[in-house]
C-alpha cells in the first residue's frame, strides 16, 4: 500500500493572478503493528481571501490530528460518526488557530477538505464541504460527486464562524447537498448514476470494507472542470485512474501525463485541480495494458 | 550485436531492441516523474593504446560530478565502450546507484579498430528505445548522447547514414523531449578533424567539440564539460526544448 498526490492551478486563476487554492498531502501512519495510508485534499473558495493558505492549514492539521483519531477497529456507526464530527472540529480549531498568528483567520477558513484513510481493508472518507472521491475497482470506476446549490459548499467553518454562516445562508435558498455516484466500465462507459439529496448539515462520511479496491482517491470538484472538444470530465476520472505503474510519484506522473496529452487535444482545466491516491497492491510492476 | 555486461545487477532487466540488447534499470523502480537519459560511448581502439585508465578516470569524473547536481534522482546512465565491436559497461542505471570510485575500474582495454558509426547507432537506438518505454509508463523524458573518440570511422557495419536516419526518427518520433548528440573529437589533426565534422553534419549530430589531442588535463576539462551538459539538459526537462549548448 501507498500514496501520492498532486495539485495544480487551474487556468482561470492563471489568467486573474490568483495564487493555487488547492492543496493536497498523502503518506503513511504507523501506529504499532497497523499501517495506514491517507490522502487528502482541500479546495480553498476563490471568492474569500488567503484561501490559499487555509487549505495548506486544513491539510496539515488534518494529518497532524489523524494520528490522534485513527480508527480503533469494529467501531459501531455512532462511533464513526462521532470520529467524523471529532477530528473535523480538532482540525478546523487547529488549522484556525494556527492562522489567527497571520491574522486573516476567518476568510483563510473557507475551504473544503477531503480525507481519505485506510489499513489496506478499511477504508474510511471524511468531506467537509464540497468535493469528490474515487473508489477504482479492477474493471469499474465509481466516482462520488459532493455539490451544493449554487456551488456554495457548506464549510466546515462556518460551526465556529456565525457572522460568515450567516452571510452563507443568505447566498443559499435551499439547505440541501446532492452526492451523484456514476459507476464506470473499463472503457469508460457510464454503467449506472445515482443522485442522492440530502439535507446540508447531514455528516458526510463513509465507512469501506473492501479488499479488492485497486485505488481510493479523494479530489477536489476541479476535476470536473476538465473542458475541451468531445471532452467531458468523466473522461478526466477515467485518466486520473489509468496508472501506469505505482512507484514513488505514481500521482504526479500520471496527472503530468495527463495534462500534457491534454494541451495537445486543447483541453483545459479553469479551475485549481487536486487528487490525493491510496494504492492498494504491490508496488512493483508495470500495467501495459493502460492508455 | 554488442557484449552485454551479465553481471548480476539487481533491479535492472534486459531489453531487446530489432539491432540491440541492452541493460536498463526496471521501470518499476524508478520513483520520479521524469528522467534524463545519458549516453557516453568511449573509444577504446588501438590508438588510445596507454589511455586505459585515464580514460576510465574521465568517464568515472564525469559521472561524479553529475552525482553532485540537485536533479542527480532524475539522470539515468549508460556507458559503453566501442573498438570494432561495442561493449557495455553497464546500461542504464540510476545516476545514486553507481561507485564511480569502483564501477568503471578495469573496464576499458584499448585496441581493435574504430566503428563509430555502429557506437553511435547503437546508442541512438538504445536511447531512444528505454526513452520510449519510460514516456509510455507515464515518465517525461529527454536525452543527451556523448560519442568520445579520437579518430574517424573504419570498422562500422552501418553508415553515417543509417545514423541520420535513427536520429531522425528518435527526433520526429517526439517520444523525448529532446535529444542532444554531442561529438567529441580527441583529435587536432585536421584530416580527423575534417572527417568528423563531416560524420557530424551527415548524421544530423548537434555538435561537434574538438578537445585536441589525450592529456589527463584535456580529460578532466572533458569530464566536467559532460557533466555540465547533462546538468544542463536534465534542468531543460519540462521545458519543451532542448538544454543551452554550453562551451568546452
Amino acid at each position: 500500500m501507498n500514496s501520492d498526490n498532486f495539485f495544480c492551478i487551474g487556468s482561470s486563476h492563471v489568467r486573474e493572478g490568483k495564487p493555487c487554492e488547492d492543496y493536497s498531502l498523502s503518506g503513511e501512519i504507523i501506529d504499532g503493528e497497523k499501517t495506514y495510508n491517507y490522502a487528502i485534499v482541500s479546495d480553498g473558495c476563490s471568492s474569500s481571501s488567503n484561501t490559499d493558505l487555509g487549505a495548506r492549514m486544513l491539510c496539515h492539521q488534518a494529518v497532524n490530528d489523524l494520528y490522534q483519531f485513527l480508527p480503533v477497529g469494529n467501531e459501531s456507526d455512532s462511533q464513526i460518526l462521532s470520529r467524523h464530527e471529532d477530528l473535523g472540529d480538532s482540525i478546523v480549531r487547529g488549522a484556525a488557530g494556527s492562522l489567527a498568528a497571520f491574522d486573516c483567520q476567518s476568510d483563510a477558513m473557507h475551504a473544503t477538505l477531503c480525507i481519505a484513510l485506510s489499513d489496506g481493508e478499511n477504508h474510511y472518507i471524511n468531506i467537509y464541504g464540497d468535493g469528490c472521491f474515487i473508489i477504482a475497482e479492477e474493471d469499474k470506476i465509481h466516482f462520488y460527486e459532493i455539490e451544493y446549490e449554487g456551488n456554495a459548499p457548506h464549510y466546515y467553518w462556518y460551526h465556529y464562524k456565525f457572522d460568515d454562516y450567516d452571510k452563507y445562508l443568505d447566498l443559499v435558498s435551499e439547505r440541501k447537498r446532492t452526492i451523484t455516484r456514476t459507476t464506470l466500465g473499463s472503457l469508460g462507459e457510464i454503467l449506472e448514476v445515482d443522485i442522492c439529496e440530502e439535507d446540508f448539515l447531514t455528516p458526510n462520511y463513509l465507512h469501506v470494507i473492501n479488499k479488492d479496491i485497486k485505488t481510493l482517491s479523494v479530489a477536489s470538484d476541479g476535476i470536473t472542470s476538465f473542458e475541451g472538444e468531445c471532452h467531458h470530465y468523466l473522461k478526466t476520472v477515467k485518466e486520473v485512474c489509468a496508472h501506469k505503474n505505482f512507484a514513488g510519484d505514481f500521482v504526479k506522473r500520471r496527472i503530468l501525463s495527463m495534462l500534457k496529452k491534454n494541451k495537445k487535444q486543447s483541453i483545459d482545466h479553469y479551475d485549481d485541480f487536486s487528487i490525493a491516491t491510496i494504492h492498494f497492491g504491490e508496488i512493483n510492476g508495470t500495467d501495459d495494458s493502460k492508455d | 550485436m554488442p557484449k552485454f555486461n551479465t553481471s548480476n545487477d539487481g533491479g535492472s532487466e534486459k531489453i531487446t531492441t530489432s539491432n540491440y540488447e541492452f541493460s536498463a534499470v526496471r521501470i518499476d523502480e524508478l520513483g520520479s516523474t521524469e528522467q534524463t537519459l545519458v549516453t557516453i560511448a568511449v573509444d577504446k581502439s588501438g590508438s588510445l593504446h596507454g589511455q586505459d585508465r585515464n580514460l576510465e578516470k574521465m568517464v568515472s569524473e564525469a559521472v561524479k560530478s553529475c552525482k553532485k547536481s540537485d536533479r542527480a534522482e532524475s539522470i539515468i546512465v549508460r556507458v559503453i565502450a566501442f573498438d570494432h565491436n561495442e561493449t557495455e559497461i553497464h546500461g542504464f542505471k540510476q545516476l545514486n546507484s553507481i561507485d564511480p570510485d569502483s564501477d568503471y575500474a578495469n573496464t576499458i582495454n584499448t585496441g581493435g579498430g574504430t566503428a563509430l558509426f555502429d557506437a553511435a547507432h547503437n546508442a541512438v537506438i538504445s536511447t531512444a528505445k528505454y526513452g520510449e518505454m519510460l514516456v509510455d509508463q507515464d515518465f517525461a523524458a529527454n536525452a543527451i548522447i556523448f560519442l568520445i573518440t579520437d579518430g574517424c570511422d573504419e570498422h562500422s557495419t552501418l553508415s553515417s547514414a543509417s545514423v541520420a536516419k535513427a536520429v531522425k526518427d528518435t527526433r520526429v518520433g517526439e517520444m523525448l523531449d529532446s535529444i542532444a548528440i554531442v561529438l567529441v573529437g580527441m583529435t587536432d589533426g585536421q584530416y580527423a578533424t575534417s572527417r568528423l565534422n563531416e560524420f557530424k553534419n551527415e548524421a544530423e549530430l548537434d555538435e561537434y567539440i574538438e578537445m585536441g589531442d589525450v592529456t589527463t588535463q584535456k580529460l578532466a576539462k572533458l569530464a566536467g564539460y559532460v557533466s555540465r551538459s547533462v546538468s544542463s539538459t536534465s534542468q531543460a526537462l519540462g521545458t519543451g526544448g532542448p538544454s543551452t549548448s554550453l562551451s568546452f
